[in-house]
């Protein structure tokens, strides 16, 4: 990577404001072709760009890019959905294994202990690194599940499930089913149609969840969260979490009656389908900061509540990267920043909806605008150190901004941890030039409030 | 803090279903205006948004509760508006008692409800989700003091008074930029600041810091840390007050408080003596606090609450004007009124 005093050259395939003018305010100078050192670019032409068949376009060293090249395997829901699965399965079988073994070395200590006359151990398995309960809703692919999907449905009579097709964004196409005959909206679509206008013989790939029909309500309303993570590597695994997430409101009451289930007003978070709402405010948008949901949780469940809120949405987060850690190549060119979609349900529990690869970039209102600037300017600012860093082999501390680095698998300066454990529960040499980190991103007794 | 305060005071508590009865029983004429103003204050604010159905039941709750004129420790905030029996609007009487009979106060809780009077209620609906929690703590709270904040009589720590003290500290603690202000500019800190008094601070400060905020006025059962507050802001930007050349520079020294912290504010401004440059001020001086606070309380507040400045009827209309935002009242009358009378009529 060239060093500061030259000039850096970006390239881009989003002319968004808040991307340009971040990239003009560090003074870089544009490029459309193969000569860039860092290249904000749309997963359409990552792909070209890691494409083992064209040669030319591979990237050089200390060329940037800010997407892996099977980031898919994250961001495409059916994906995501199934290779969490496998990785709670695994981590589970994992953990039974311990335990069983810990249970027969205890039983044996406490044995020889007896004997000796001394007290019994304890021995237990630390918390830290148990795999959260379930936090993707049950999820399956049509049309290939179809026939285990509607044995499920049989299973649970009253309840809903949310169809969404597994390649569109903005909430385009989705509809709830509460009833198997609705699902004829999907079965008796026209069919998709390829280049030259021929009918394909596949129904567009639709994934079919549980619906979570008793979303936390604020003011009676029903939001999700919008969570920013950057990931600048997966093996090690580093993993930012950036403080000035957002909620995104509905407009409209929620409601649970029958009569709504086609309201998407009610159901649908997402931005572009809320601004097309009546009521729609353009002085807020519909967005919220998470802080404020934060100290709402605080005042009306008590600190508790919220600080373990705050910690299984960390969890969720990590576990979810840690699922595709195997199997996302760790391209040392790469860079990642995602869109955590996350729904909380009445019981504070966390609920992880999709993750999306190249969060909106659009701005809807004032203080939208000044979020994404300063969250693009703190995504450059890691990216180039973190990619520096590996490159020179240079440690320094890190311009963080407003992300905590909430996972970071590297095993630091020679302090006996453990590697893999949360950089801020052990006593750590490598303090932020901001002081020492004392709780996660959104708890609100930490440091980053 | 605030749920033991309502238990405390047993005030006779409206319940859930009588003031959402009254909601949804009775149109008064001021309902239209109390959710206009839920519409241009709450709803297009970005922390209060989605509140903005509790905020209005709570300030039409408010509005229908016959008690609230009589549980204001100050005194109703202004003069009611009654209507007779033949539902036309009577003449004007001083106090609610000498309604005639068959008049009705409108509406019900005598108090008139004004431009950003629903922002007193904002921060409530970050404490409770339902309206039966939010009401009483909000309807204490505002009868014990969020009532004085837009009060005009002599009763002590009402808004005259208020606005005295706060002009008072100004000119003790940052008297260059209070000077700059009225030479050279021609204004007053007073005219940025009055906002802020009224209001509370809602809608000028985050949700939280407001909160704690209130917090303090309830446990030192004073609503005088407000323009405390102010004063103290107001000294904490006086460097950039100094600076300022024009009209607009100076308003937006003020348009922007989000990012004060208030409450290590407050305790530099009122504590600056004892905390002095000991890193360790909150264990060696601890117990000093305590004795600090009332003795600097008592010498701020005392003179506010002794001089009873005898207020004509010329002098409270130019304060309303400047309260209901009509145009700068006269630079000579504000000096006046806020000038703490020599003589104390006791």
């Amino acid at each position: 990577m060239r060093r500061e005093n030259e000039r850096i050259v970006y390239r881009t395939d989003f002319d968004k404001y808040v991307l340009i003018s971040n990239f003009e305010r560090l003074g870089w100078t544009r490029s459309t072709d193969e000569d860039f050192d860092i290249y904000w670019a749309s997963v359409h032409n990552v792909r070209g760009l890691f494409n083992p068949e064209v040669l030319s376009k591979r990237l050089r060293d200390g060329q940037v890019v800010n997407h892996f090249p099977n980031h898919y395997e994250l961001t495409r829901k059916d994906l995501m959905a199934r290779n969490i699965k496998r990785y709670r399965r695994e981590r589970e079988r994992q953990e039974q294994a311990e335990e069983r073994f810990l249970e027969s070395l205890s039983s044996f200590a406490s044995f020889a202990a007896r004997k000796k006359g001394q007290s019994e151990p304890n021995l237990s398995m630390p918390q830290v690194d148990r795999v959260p309960p379930e936090w993707v809703p049950a999820t399956y692919s049509l049309p290939n599940d179809y026939a285990i999907f509607v044995e499920e449905f049989r299973k649970s009579p009253n309840s809903t499930w949310i169809a969404k097709p597994t390649g569109k964004a903005q909430g385009r196409g989705i509809f709830l089913v509460s009833k198997l005959n609705q699902l004829k909206r999907w079965s008796n679509a026209p069919k998709e149609k390829n280049q030259q206008g021929q009918p394909l013989p596949f129904r567009e790939p639709y994934i079919i969840s549980r619906y979570i029909s008793n979303p936390l309500l604020v003011g009676g309303k029903k939001f999700d969260m919008r969570l920013y993570v950057l990931v600048t590597s997966y093996r090690p695994l580093k993993v930012f979490l950036y403080r000035g997430g957002f909620c995104r409101f509905c407009v409209e009451q929620y409601s649970t009656d029958v009569a709504e289930i086609d309201n998407i007003f009610v159901h649908l978070t997402n931005v572009a389908i809320q601004k097309q709402a009546e009521d729609y405010n353009e002085q807020h948008g519909g967005k919220w900061a998470i802080s404020d949901l934060m100290l709402f949780i605080e005042s009306t469940r008590g600190r508790a509540a919220s600080e373990k809120l705050a910690s299984d949405m960390e969890q969720i987060i990590v576990h979810t990267l840690k699922a595709v850690q195997g199997i996302i190549v760790n391209d040392k060119h790469c860079f990642e920043m995602y869109g955590f979609d996350v729904l909380i349900d009445k019981d504070l529990r966390p609920w992880l909806l999709e993750v999306n690869a190249s969060p909106s970039m659009t701005t809807t209102t004032e203080d939208d605008r000044l979020l994404k600037l300063r969250l693009i300017n703190d995504v450059l600012n890691i990216a180039i150190q973190e990619k520096r860093g590996q490159l020179e082999g240079c440690d320094d501390d890190l311009i963080l901004g407003d992300f905590a680095c909430i996972f970071d698998e590297k095993p630091k300066v020679n302090l006996g941890t453990r590697s893999g454990e949360d950089p801020r529960s052990e006593r750590n040499e490598r303090s932020s030039s901001r002081g020492p980190r004392r709780s996660n991103s959104f708890s609100r007794t930490g440091y980053w409030r | 803090m605030i749920a033991d305060y309502t238990h405390h005071y047993s005030l006779r508590v409206l319940s859930a279903e009588e003031a959402a009865r009254g909601i949804c029983e009775w149109e008064w004429l001021t309902d239209d205006v109390l959710r206009l103003d839920v519409a241009e204050h709450c709803a297009n604010d970005v922390s209060y948004f989605p509140f903005d159905e509790l905020v209005e039941a709570l300030v039409l709750a408010l509005s229908r509760d016959c008690e609230v004129g009589q549980l204001c420790e100050s005194g109703l905030p202004q003069v009611p508006l009654v209507a007779d029996a033949a539902g036309a609007l009577a003449v004007q009487t001083s106090e609610l008692r000498e309604v005639r009979a068959g008049g009705q106060a409108m509406p019900p809780s005598g108090v008139v409800p004004f431009k950003g009077f629903s922002n007193y209620a904002c921060p409530f609906a970050f404490l409770a989700d339902r309206l039966e929690t939010a009401y009483p703590i909000f309807r204490s709270f505002y009868c014990r003091h969020l009532c004085r904040l837009h009060t005009i009589s002599d009763h002590p720590e009402t808004l005259l008074s208020l606005c005295a003290l706060f002009e008072q500290l100004v000119v003790s603690t940052a008297p260059r930029a209070a000077q700059h202000l009225q030479f050279v500019l021609d204004s007053s800190p007073l005219r940025y600041a009055f906002h802020w008094i009224v209001t509370g601070f809602v809608g000028s400060l985050p949700a939280e810091e407001v909160l704690q905020l209130w917090d303090r006025v309830l446990g030192f059962d004073s609503v005088a840390l407000v323009p405390i507050l102010a004063a103290a802001i107001v000294a904490l930007r006086s460097k950039l007050i100094l600076a300022a050349r024009r009209p607009e520079e100076v308003q937006l020294v003020f348009s922007d408080i989000s990012c004060v912290k208030a409450i290590p504010l407050l305790q530099s401004f009122l504590f600056a003596h004892e905390l002095g440059a000991d890193a360790n001020w909150r264990t060696e001086h601890g117990s000093v606090l305590s004795a600090a606070l009332a003795a600097k309380k008592a010498a701020l507040v005392a003179p506010i609450l002794e001089a009873k400045a005898s207020i004509g009827e010329h002098d409270v209309g130019a304060l309303s004007r400047l309260f209901r935002g009509e145009g700068p009242a006269s630079t000579d009358t504000v000096e006046i009124l806020l000038q703490p009378q020599g003589d104390c009529n006791a």
